[in-house]
């Protein structure tokens, strides 16, 4: 038995290999074929160090103190530039089957006065975590719902692509495969659910800065000032696919609502007798030119959703928009709480009066939004029973 | 509870966590030269180098503290023969290491340098035509790794190394001699 190449080339460097140091040198000791053999070996490592050594860095290593320097700049910036989310029309996400998409602005929309800001406007992203905004946006919504320049901006500058459609799926193992990601079901709900899987999608916002200031002229906001860096540029969000678990009459809520005139492209909440959702999928990413100031687009937001300058540019300098997800909630109506929910932290958002919730909350890179009738200790009871 | 403005807790670069820059300091000046090793440029192996820190920074806290060094030597080779494979400036690339042997400071004269420029060709070419796994196992040991970093880099056992490395070599060797000989 000799030592094989392998064992030859690292008892060269002094390290072990099938056998110990020792013991190779106690085979080589005894073995002449091998120590002929770990010759050659040694020297097509000698010529091949050699070769490799041409490569060696001309010049140090730049100091570690800029170094550093350096990459902070860079995660700064790249920070920035991930977070942008583009409009959406809310088209394309009211449909049943684009459910999914909801996810994104989920919690937002539960709450009717906001739905319409909410759907349509710049959002934060790299979801991993949410904050509230309390806003008070007047009747911004409707301002802007009967806006033609808003309806040309959508149709015009934004474009959707899905990877297929919607599909029904028997098993959350077939859910999982589909969606590519293992797909997890709350264990306190104990009724079958109807699963569906949402393609990924992706969509590119090109920014019209002329149009969009017209928009806000026209709703009688010029005060809000963009920052000009944004005329052009690309942004474009990708939803990963995700998967929607349906417990109870969902289906049933859905076609009784239709019947009596229900119009899924409005932004009016579904009346749910006992229908609870639940939505996960890879948390969304968003990808935009680099150089665009975030805070002021941040505090234009905000200002749509109804703060005063100055309160904007508190906030939006106070948030990492990188990667939290900021929901407005209406100031009045509306209770919101932070929540542990799956071991991590979630937002609860109830409206007062109504025996309804929604759920949110980011894990281990998924997005979860839960939303049914019931308390606060319901939702979480069906939270924490994930599995 | 509801989040004002002023309970908002922003993360940012300027409030790095500690554990990056101590990864930082320590990492630092081996991924640089082991990057520069497979692009052969100052700048873009230090572009390279900060890119592989700005994902160890988004990938956080996922990457274990034990395994740290694997990682980043892992995503660091991965982006040199990325950068290897998409590079369309050869050109540009054969005079910047020109000048790069003039930054040295050594008496270079044009055919000396002529003659460096052509073995780093060389020694690139051979590496780019190699087995990706059996390429990077290349560079990761004559960028000075230990086995144990080397098998960490490259998800295999320590035990192995000796062998990959022998394979690799031979290869390497081979794909050499091809190109002295053509």
């Amino acid at each position: 038995m000799h030592l094989s190449d392998g064992d030859l080339r690292a008892y060269l460097d002094n390290q072990p290999g099938s056998l110990t140091i020792e013991q190779a040198r106690v085979h080589l000791d005894a073995c002449d074929r091998c120590r002929s053999r770990l010759e050659l070996v040694s020297g097509r490592a000698e010529e091949i160090s050699h070769h490799l050594t041409n490569l060696s860095p001309t010049r140090q290593a730049p100091p570690v103190g800029a170094a550093f320097a350096q990459l902070q700049v860079r995660i700064t910036e790249k920070e920035k530039t991930d977070m942008w989310k583009k409009m959406f029309n809310p088209r394309y996400r009211f449909a049943w089957v684009a459910l999914g998409l909801l996810v994104v602005l989920g919690m937002a929309l539960t709450i009717p006065s906001v739905s319409a800001i909410a759907n349509s406007f710049l959002g934060l992203f790299r979801v991993q975590q949410v904050t509230f905004v309390a806003v008070n946006p007047g009747d911004l919504p409707e301002r802007l719902g009967s806006s033609s320049q808003f309806e040309a901006l959508l149709s015009q500058s934004l474009q959707v692509e899905e990877s297929g459609d919607t599909q029904a799926v028997a098993t959350s193992a077939e859910a999982g495969q589909l969606a590519g990601f293992a797909v997890r079901l709350p264990a306190e709900l104990d009724s079958q659910p109807e699963l569906f899987v949402q393609p990924a999608a992706s969509a590119t916002f090109n920014v019209d800065l002329n149009r969009i200031q017209a928009i806000l002229a026209e709703v009688g906001r010029t005060d809000i000032q963009l920052p000009a860096e944004i005329d052009g540029a690309a942004v474009r969000l990708d939803l990963p696919a995700g998967v929607s678990a349906l417990y109870g009459s969902c289906k049933a809520d859905l076609e009784a609502a239709q019947q009596h005139g229900y119009d899924p492209d409005a932004n009016v909440m579904l009346s749910r007798s006992d229908c609870t959702t639940l939505v996960q999928m890879p948390s969304p990413s968003i990808s935009a030119p680099p150089g665009l100031d975030v805070a002021a687009l941040g505090q234009a937001y905000l200002q749509v959703l109804g703060m005063s300058p100055e309160e904007a540019a508190s906030f939006a300098e106070n948030v990492d928009w990188t990667t939290t997800l900021v929901v407005p909630v209406p100031r009045y109506g509306t209770t919101y709480q932070e929540v542990i929910v799956d071991g991590v932290t979630g937002a609860l958002i109830q409206q007062a009066g109504d025996f309804e919730y929604m759920l949110f909350w980011v894990k281990d890179g998924m997005v979860y939004a839960l939303n049914g009738p019931g308390n606060a200790q319901m939702a979480l009871e069906i939270g924490n029973s994930l599995k | 509870m509801a989040l004002t403005a002023d309970q908002a807790r922003p993360k940012t670069a300027d409030h790095a966590e500690p554990w990056l820059e101590a990864a930082f300091r320590q990492h630092w000046s081996r991924v640089y030269a082991l990057l520069f090793r497979l692009v052969g440029d100052n700048d873009e192996a230090e572009d390279l180098a900060l890119e592989t820190f700005w994902r160890l920074y988004r990938r956080s806290p996922v990457v274990d503290e034990n395994k740290l060094g694997g990682w980043l030597y892992r995503v660091a080779t991965n982006l040199g023969f990325n950068a290897l494979r998409s590079r369309r400036r050869r050109k540009q690339y054969e005079a910047r290491a020109g000048a790069s042997a003039l930054e040295q400071g050594k008496p270079l004269d044009p055919a000396q340098a002529l003659e460096q420029n052509q073995e780093r060709q060389r020694v690139h070419t051979a590496l780019e035509r190699m087995k990706p796994r059996s390429a990077r196992l290349l560079v990761l040991r004559y960028s000075n790794l230990t086995y144990a970093e080397i098998a960490e880099a490259m998800g295999v056992a320590p035990g192995s190394v000796g062998t990959l490395l022998a394979r690799a070599e031979t290869e390497f060797e081979r794909h050499y001699r091809q190109l002295e000989g053509g």
